[in-house]
């Protein structure tokens, strides 16, 4: 009886043992691995013409690099994108987001999950190519404003920020409203109903129900938002015209174009820090700014 | 209108896809007083709650709050307020700011909301419970809560939907108790929808009892109870037994009955007639039965024959199931008594049943 029972208690344990053998290798080839290897790459800049072969010197010139003046404008420059999508998104995605919860019918609010979920089924890249076409100086939306007369001559919308800025804001919507509306739908009806029982107007019930019951929503979307809109390189090249280079393209620039692989990894790991402490700073942020919490 | 009536319901109609969710509904309500809706789920008794609080308007009929029709008045302006199924208290607020948010909404000045909550969180008992959160407090706490949080908006009519349906027992029997206290320390109207009907009857001065949109029966707990007024009510409220009868004559004096056909039955004669031969029902509580052992001296007329088929034991009161000759299963309840010699009855054996005269409630055939 007892050896039986150990028996059962044995084959348990190897299970555990094999299923966590596994994620771990998984994690060691997948996650592990390739982050030290970039770790020891940017840890290896190449001897460049007419520089010193010592590797202090060579490392202190590699790190200038990576924090220097002209490099530090191109991170602020995505910061400052990132953060008007982010911005943007939120302007547009919440509000989306809390219409498909509040509204009663069923098959409409289906509609519009599939409908944010579609454009995913077609790749970015042409997607973003179209955007061109709504874009461009005798573009959709130029050739509507101009037939409307609403505006007297064609706008700058193509080629420039604002255009990265549109951009990215269309393609990372989605990854905003479909995080909100999840936190939004494990919101009780019941508590806005006693909400509004209690007396509350709209802007009240947003105020100090939804938005602090969605935060974790925000915090997500949020997220996915910024981080994404730091690595979509070919979005800046397209709707930029190739004039503006955000953190993305450089480090794209550095692995296909200069061939300086230490230098693209190096950026990779400030990009790594810059994210964690990002998202660490996020949580703190929202939790501190939100009412009644 | 008298000045006693807080709500009135003057021919409510209101249905939903085609179904009669509320079917001609006509109540008042007083001021002060605890009215309990009770009724099968799917009965229109929530729909009856939403009515008065606003959260819908009827197709037809009235609705008065002090002589005021608000048919279409929205529900914030109205004074009344809803304690919530599952309470709603917010999540993310302590006890303190889930009270304090009716009257923070409002811009009540701070120093009077921190006032007025500290004397009702004595006046509830949850002085001690103001910084946790909804999450660190019992059931029956949050439920005090809730409760804590719409009188504060001082309304005159408190509806409390199910409000103890998430309760175990023994919170739900302490909780009633409560709610009545608070009901009269307040003096507050307090509307309840319920599907218990120990509920319904335990806590509130009148009871309606609603079946598929209609009214079947509004009266004292105890009215209901003992005078049901049809078989409905008989049914859904308490345990009852149905005999059938035929009427044998009716005069001015009495009529005669013949129960389950095996016994006549006399009882003064009431104000609705009936015809010879017409099938009428007999109701009686399982507790105003007794049972004996059969004793052929006997002058009880008003006795039936049967068999035990099955006792059951529960603790305070013995249960018995009788099969009559009929096929009619009954139900007998009886309190423990010591000193009754033949008290156990052995199963299949026969014995009497019978009731004081006039105990029982007599309703046409339907």
């Amino acid at each position: 009886m007892v050896g039986r029972l150990y028996l059962k208690m044995s084959k348990d344990r190897l299970f555990q043992i094999i299923v966590l053998s596994l994620v771990f290798t998984f994690a060691l080839i997948f996650f592990v691995t390739p982050n030290l290897l970039i770790l020891f790459s940017s840890l290896n800049p190449p001897v460049l013409i007419g520089e010193d072969t010592n590797y202090i010197k060579k490392m202190i010139d590699h790190c200038a690099r990576v924090v220097g003046p002209f490099y530090l404008k191109i991170y602020l420059h995505s910061i400052l994108i990132g953060a008007y999508t982010l911005l943007l998104t939120f302007i547009i995605g919440y509000p989306f987001a809390c219409a498909i919860y509040f509204i009663q019918n069923k098959y409409l609010q289906k509609f519009l999950l599939i409908s944010i979920i579609v454009p995913f089924w077609t790749s970015s890249l042409i997607r973003t190519h179209c955007m061109t076409a709504l874009l461009k100086t005798k573009g959709i939306i130029n050739n509507s404003l101009l037939f409307l007369d609403i505006i007297g001559q064609p706008l700058d919308l193509l080629y420039n920020t604002t255009a990265i800025i549109i951009g990215f804001t269309y393609t990372l919507v989605p990854l905003m409203i479909l995080p909100v509306y999840l936190s939004l739908t494990k919101i009780d009806k019941e508590i806005i109903e006693a909400a509004k029982d209690l007396g509350a107007n709209s802007m009240q019930i947003f105020r100090s129900i939804l938005l602090p019951l969605s935060v974790d929503g925000i915090i997500s979307g949020s997220s996915m938002v910024f981080l994404s809109s730091l690595s979509m390189f070919y979005l800046a090249d397209i709707l930029g015209g190739g004039k503006y280079i955000l953190i993305s393209n450089l480090i794209k620039n550095k692995f296909l174009i200069t061939n300086n692989w230490s230098l693209g990894c190096a950026i990779c790991l400030l990009f790594y820090i810059f994210i964690v402490l990002f998202l660490l700073l996020h949580k703190k942020i929202l939790s501190l700014e939100l009412p009644n919490n | 209108m008298s000045k006693d009536i807080m709500l009135e319901l003057k021919n409510i109609y209101k249905s939903f896809r085609e179904t009669n969710a509320v079917h001609n509904l006509s109540i008042k309500i007083k001021n002060g007083e605890f009215i309990s809706i009770l009724g099968p789920s799917g009965s229109g008794k929530s729909t009856i709650l939403r009515l008065i609080g606003g959260f819908d308007t009827p197709d037809k009929g009235d609705i008065f709050m002090d002589g005021v029709k608000i048919n279409h008045v929205p529900p914030k302006n109205r004074l009344i307020n809803t304690v919530f199924q599952n309470y709603a208290l917010f999540p993310h607020m302590n006890v303190f700011d889930n009270i304090a948010f009716g009257l923070k909404v409002s811009r009540v000045k701070k120093h009077i909301i921190e006032k007025e909550i500290i004397e009702i969180a004595d006046k509830i008992g949850l002085s001690n419970l103001l910084h946790r959160m909804p999450h660190e407090i019992s059931g029956g706490e949050k439920q005090r809560v809730a409760i804590a949080r719409a009188i504060l908006k001082k309304p005159k009519i408190l509806l409390l939907d199910e409000p103890l349906s998430a309760l175990d027992k023994k919170l739900r029997n302490i909780m009633q108790v409560e709610l009545k206290l608070i009901q009269k320390k307040f003096n507050i109207t307090f509307i309840m929808v319920t599907h218990d009907q120990e509920e319904a009857l335990s806590v509130a001065d009148r009871v309606m009892v609603i079946n598929q949109g209609h009214l079947e029966q509004i009266g004292a707990p105890r009215d209901v109870y003992e005078t049901p007024k049809n078989l409905f009510v008989a049914k859904f409220i308490g345990e009852i037994n149905i005999f059938t009868a035929e009427v044998i004559s009716q005069d001015k004096q009495v009529l005669k009955l013949c129960i389950e056909n095996s016994i006549d039955y006399t009882i003064k004669s009431e104000t609705q007639l009936y015809n010879k031969g017409e099938n009428i029902h007999v109701l009686l509580r399982p507790e105003d039965l007794t049972i004996s052992e059969i004793n052929h001296c006997s002058k009880k007329k008003n006795k039936l024959v049967g068999t035990v088929l099955d006792t059951t034991y529960k603790g305070s009161t013995l249960d018995s199931i009788i099969k009559l000759p009929s096929g009619k299963k009954i139900k007998a309840i009886e309190f423990f008594d010591e000193d009754d010699e033949d008290f156990d009855y052995r199963i299949n054996s026969k014995v009497e049943v019978s009731w004081i005269d006039g105990w029982e409630v007599i309703l046409k055939d339907e």
